[in-house]
């Protein structure tokens, strides 16, 4: 394995995990929930992906209209997790929105199970390789790469330069205020976890992409929400970080010590993170301010 | 019932019986439980005894989430902890139920204090996530254990036997339960009611006011994670000898959410609840499966998932308390907004 596809391989799935883990600080930026179910809605995303664009024949459009179709059906999931979570604003209790996310991921494994049976599916693309200056890469996880960058490129610009990051931030922190300034909250929190679905499907189909379509393929959301407590939570930037240093963690393992390791790299990381440095590596809760 | 933690300062003083039934109903119980290997056949006396068992760990965990307002996903790592070592001290060394129980005892007290202390300094929400740590952490061991032992077929277990007795009947199971059922209830419900659950109830809702009364957020914590963690160990040893084999896939976090299924559904700290709603969840697929046979429906394939999609709709219910908003809106329209207006 030479180093430029290394570091394409690490990239990738970087990329993937920080889908993921923005998904999981949109929400809880917003909702002080946990979004638990991260990994199943990609999943569920990535099957309806690849019954869509099987249906249609393959092909790029077929492809496309699968993807188009993952997404629907990824934004219906999260617009169902607002509808449910909104009964509970006045409660206040944010350990159980968290488990109504969670009871959303045993609905879908169920749903996975009892519709596609559970069986591991390989998207149909084709995997080619190409070489450019010598040097030879899959074409898969380069699209993955670019498309996964622009995409954090555009969150990360929506989060700190425009309105949506600061106005997000005023419904999270005072909801009765945010109103009374004419924010729309309630139209904020939809939008936030239909947002947030449609990246975990992305995430979920990247997933798909890199290795393959399969119910146990979820776990994949674990390592999303860990990206995500090593930033802190709060942080877009920071779960970024959290998602590079845990690929970087799970593509050194595999390469130097056993493939079958990688899987406790994340589990180490939040132990270590819980009992240490709870509040994420940078410590601190992140505030977005102009004045 | 619409929230693990928040409530009243003792939610568990709720009576579900006005004071005069309580007799009655006791002794219903009593006549249900000795009654039943009279009345229930085989299978149904198996599926008694699992809810039984169930029920065990999900008195202590709606003790440990409920009472003291720990959310804890561990559950299944715990239950895996006694399972394994139930499986381990079985094959290896020829030791029988007993044994493993105080192993399944101490080694789950170690684990449940090691966790607390590991999750010292965060709550609610983290230390749920710490325990779901746990569970991964389990789960990686126990696959690796399940491979070297066993080639990943699971550890068999043959019927226990206590003081010459060999638990090796669906009845003989069910009187078994029974007596543990009562003494784990008993455990729990000393424990609620005295000078101890009162602790954890005051550092649950007033963590301050506990503070300046000198209780130990720290011992309190160890305890009750300690104790409950323990108590759920013991209960999966005892679950992994009712099943007779013990294997790595059958303590997922899938366990672990139907726990806490089982203890949002009973209520937070109602140890009667969580009996009432671990019957519940034992006997949902066979339910199932008999609607869908009425209905003409063979899904015996998909029954798991159908399985999975409604546990996670009652979860979602029980949660959000969705019955009571029902009979709400049906019975009085306008009360919901009213009780809303009122302080």
């Amino acid at each position: 394995m030479n180093v430029w596809s290394f570091s394409l391989d690490l990239l990738s799935s970087a990329v993937t995990y920080a889908l993921l883990a923005l998904a999981v600080v949109l929400a809880w930026r917003t909702s002080r929930v946990l979004m638990f179910c991260v990994g199943e809605i990609g999943m569920t995303s990535a099957y309806v992906m690849n019954g869509i664009a099987r249906a249609a024949g393959g092909g790029v459009w077929g492809f496309a209209l699968g993807v188009a179709g993952a997404l629907v059906v990824a934004a219906l999931i999260g617009w169902l997790l607002f509808a449910l979570l909104r009964q509970l604003s006045a409660a206040g209790d944010y350990f159980v929105g968290t488990v109504v996310t969670i009871a959303v991921s045993i609905f879908l494994t169920g749903l996975m199970s009892s519709v596609w049976s559970g069986e591991t599916v390989q998207l149909p693309l084709p995997h080619p390789m190409l070489a450019w200056g010598g040097v030879t890469f899959s074409a898969v996880s380069a699209c993955i790469v670019v498309i996964g960058a622009a995409l954090i490129g555009v969150l990360l610009f929506a989060f700190y330069q425009s309105r949506a990051g600061i106005e997000l931030q005023a419904v999270a922190g005072n909801w009765t205020l945010a109103v009374l300034s004419g924010i729309p909250a309630a139209r904020w929190f939809a939008a936030v976890w239909i947002v947030a679905s449609m990246l975990s499907a992305v995430g979920g189909i990247f997933s798909g992409v890199i290795s393959a379509v399969s119910i146990s393929g979820a776990a994949v959301g674990f390592s999303g929400i860990v990206a995500a407590i090593m930033g802190g939570l709060t942080s877009p930037a920071g779960a970024l970080a959290g998602a590079f240093a845990l690929a970087l963690g799970e593509n050194l393992t595999s390469l130097w010590f056993d493939a079958r390791y990688s899987v406790a790299v994340p589990v180490v990381l939040l132990v270590l993170l819980l009992a240490l440095r709870p509040a994420g590596l940078s410590g601190r809760v992140e505030h977005i301010s102009r004045s | 019932m619409s929230s693990l933690q928040s409530g009243a300062l003792e939610p568990h003083t709720r009576t579900i019986f006005p004071r005069g039934a309580v007799q009655p109903a006791l002794l219903a119980v009593a006549i249900a439980a000795l009654g039943a290997p009279f009345a229930l056949g085989g299978y149904g006396l198996y599926i008694a005894s699992s809810g039984g068992v169930m029920a065990l760990g999900a008195m202590a965990l709606t003790v440990l989430s409920g009472s003291a307002g720990l959310p804890s996903l561990g559950t299944a790592a715990f239950m895996a902890i006694g399972a394994f070592s139930a499986g381990i001290l079985a094959t290896q060394w020829g030791l029988g139920m007993l044994p493993a129980l105080l192993l399944a005892l101490v080694l789950g007290f170690a684990a449940g204090a090691g966790v607390a202390l590991l999750t010292l300094r965060v709550s609610g929400l983290y230390l749920a996530v710490g325990t779901l740590a746990l569970q991964h952490v389990v789960q990686i061991v126990a696959t690796d254990l399940d491979l070297k032992f066993t080639y990943a077929s699971g550890f068999m277990l043959e019927s226990p036997h206590i003081a010459g007795l060999a638990i090796d009947t669906p009845a003989k199971w069910w009187g078994m339960t029974i007596v543990l059922l009562l003494g784990v209830y008993v455990l729990f419900r000393s424990l609620q009611r005295g000078h101890v659950g009162r602790e954890w109830a005051l550092l649950r809702m007033e963590p301050t006011a506990a503070a300046t009364l000198g209780v130990s957020p720290v011992r309190a914590r160890l305890t009750v994670f300690a104790l409950t963690s323990a108590v759920i160990a013991a209960s999966g040893a005892i679950d992994g000898y009712r099943l007779g084999n013990v294997q790595a896939t059958g303590y997922s976090l899938h366990l672990a959410i139907m726990y806490l299924t089982v203890v949002a559904l009973g209520g937070a700290g109602g140890l009667v609840g969580a009996v009432v709603a671990s019957y519940a969840i034992v006997v949902l697929p066979d339910a199932i499966a008999a609607v869908l046979a009425t209905l003409g429906i063979d899904a015996t394939t998909r029954l798991a998932g159908i399985d999975n999609m409604l546990l996670g709709a009652l979860l979602v219910c029980a949660l959000l308390d969705l019955p009571a908003r029902a009979r709400r809106v049906i019975l009085r329209p306008g009360a919901a907004s009213a009780a809303r207006r009122e302080p």
